[in-house]
């Protein structure tokens, strides 16, 4: 064994993944070699000191549930398909802007995992597998402080384009992984330019540690950089401590977040429930009551029949 | 031994915390890591039936599905604006604390850790994967070369000049501090 054949040899030594044979060859050579012995002293100084550093670092809580969830999932690998359309009609005017804004996204059928960290836990009635019918799940209380934490995450902070990932792909490693043991769909986003709010990332950050609780978190950003946050939830939610009124359309419930975290403090929750179709719409913004108000209205009024795209029409439902 | 006669829970999970831990340094991203892991176990469930348990097991197996996703999804990433998360700008060194560090006080273990994990993050992902596979995951050379998809005397390159790049980086921090245990010769 030549002295280059030792150092290259060294690491694995080093690790004791040296067969018996070159290990004796390597210790004949340490014997006599200073600078072999401070070679290895280094590697093997290396090592245990990359352990060291590394073996703190546990599995997260609920991981492994979460992966033997997921590996246990029945059909897992037969994804289905189901369209989830937040705004079933759209205006002529924004027809081909809608359309574009069309993104590819997935439900996962796993909990889903919350975008912001800190998220508390809220109670939240499940769903019934297969139930569209209100009256069998009532609303649940809710706080609007998880909405404005995603909101400040994802939409403020800007979180999934500083990881590098672009809008199609928002959440990729969780889209990736849904689209395994869950079905795909479209997620139809409204259209807010003419208010001058540009679309600028969807993401399935749900604000709840819920299971099954299907979310789809769009975010918008106006020139002045103003942004706000529309969720779509799949079942009927009611904001604590909001105030009720009736809005152009609809009644809404709206709540001021005060008294939390700095970050979201001042952030307006406004949300309503679609009775048809048994889901909570939010909206979330530091804005006026007003003006989100204003903006939920403009979305709504720009999806006034009779304009089902063909396009989207056409997807698998 | 063909894969029909094993149970992917009895043979896999309990790989899961080795998997995260090179996860987690590849990702550099707690909740990237916790994906990572998430995607590498449903891959690994998929294509079980493929799967040949070799004399060294699964592990490597695990690890080669990790690197791959790892790999893809920087690819991925790559194609978009990047910017430091807010996570990677509080890890950020200050040099103060180096230049300021009191010396002749007690060494603080959780200190040197973490510096050892923040050079072992300031690695190049070639260097970071091969440092991470034979430090702390006990495969030899072949192995991490299979993982890797490399030859092994790229593994063998890889491997020497990850530790010539840590030592860079901890340079500063063990001639402020003399860490007994990090390699100061090379």
């Amino acid at each position: 064994m030549t002295f280059e054949d030792a150092i290259n040899l060294m690491p694995l030594y080093a690790a004791g993944e040296l067969d018996a044979d070159r290990s004796a060859a390597l210790d004949a050579l340490l014997a006599e070699s200073a600078e072999l012995r401070a070679e290895f002293e280094a590697w093997r100084s290396l090592r245990a000191a990359t352990n060291r550093a590394l073996r703190a670092e546990a599995l997260p809580a609920g991981l492994h549930e979460r992966v033997m969830a997921s590996v246990s999932t029945p059909g897992a690998s037969e994804p289905r398909s189901k369209v989830i359309r937040l705004w079933p009609l759209l205006a002529p005017i924004s027809l081909a802007a809608a359309i574009a804004l069309a993104v590819l996204i997935s439900w996962p059928s796993e909990a889903p995992q919350p975008a912001a960290p800190g998220n508390s836990a809220p109670q939240i009635a499940q769903r019934p597998p297969d139930s569209g019918n209100p009256n069998i799940v009532p609303a649940a209380m809710v706080s609007p402080q998880p909405f404005a934490k995603v909101f400040n995450y994802c939409a403020e902070r800007e979180h999934h384009k500083m990881e590098g990932v672009p809008l199609s792909t928002c959440c990729a490693a969780r889209d990736a992984i849904a689209k395994r043991a869950t079905f795909s769909g479209s997620v139809l986003i409204p259209d807010l330019s003419s208010a001058g709010f540009k679309l600028d990332g969807v993401c399935m950050c749900c604000p709840f540690r819920v299971e099954d609780l299907h979310v789809v978190h769009a975010y918008y950003r106006a020139e002045d950089g103003r942004v706000i946050s529309l969720f779509s939830l799949d079942r009927p939610l009611k904001l604590e401590g909001a105030d009720t009124f009736k809005g152009a359309l609809r009644e809404y419930q709206v709540a001021r977040v005060e008294g939390a975290d700095d970050v979201i403090n001042g952030v307006c929750v406004l949300a309503w429930n679609d009775a048809i179709r048994d889901e909570t719409f939010a909206a979330c913004g530091r804005l006026s009551e007003a003006d989100l108000q204003g903006l939920a209205d403009q979305a709504i009024l720009a999806l006034s029949p009779p304009s089902v795209p063909v396009a989207l029409a056409s997807l698998p439902r | 031994m063909a894969a029909d006669n094993l149970n992917f829970e009895e043979v896999a999970l309990p790989h899961m915390e080795l998997v995260y831990r090179v996860a987690r340094r590849l990702s550099r991203h707690d909740q990237e890591a916790e994906d990572l892991v998430q995607e590498t176990y449903l891959k690994a469930f998929g294509a079980f039936g493929k799967f040949e348990l070799r004399e060294y097991g699964i592990k490597p197996w695990l690890l080669k599905i990790l690197h791959n996703t790892f790999l893809n999804r920087q690819a991925r990433a790559a194609k978009a604006p990047r910017a430091m998360d807010q996570q990677g700008l509080e890890a950020q060194p200050d040099e103060r604390d180096a230049q300021f560090s009191p010396a002749g006080l007690e060494i603080d273990l959780e200190q040197v850790d973490g510096e050892i994990k923040q050079a072992i993050d300031g690695l190049r992902p070639e260097f970071r994967s091969v440092i991470l596979l034979w430090a702390t995951m006990e495969l030899s050379y072949q192995e991490i070369a299979d993982v890797l998809e490399t030859p092994i005397g790229t593994v063998m390159s890889r491997l020497h000049r990850a530790r010539q790049q840590l030592s860079q980086l901890l340079a500063k921090y063990v001639e402020a501090n003399r860490v007994p245990g990090v390699n100061e010769r090379t």
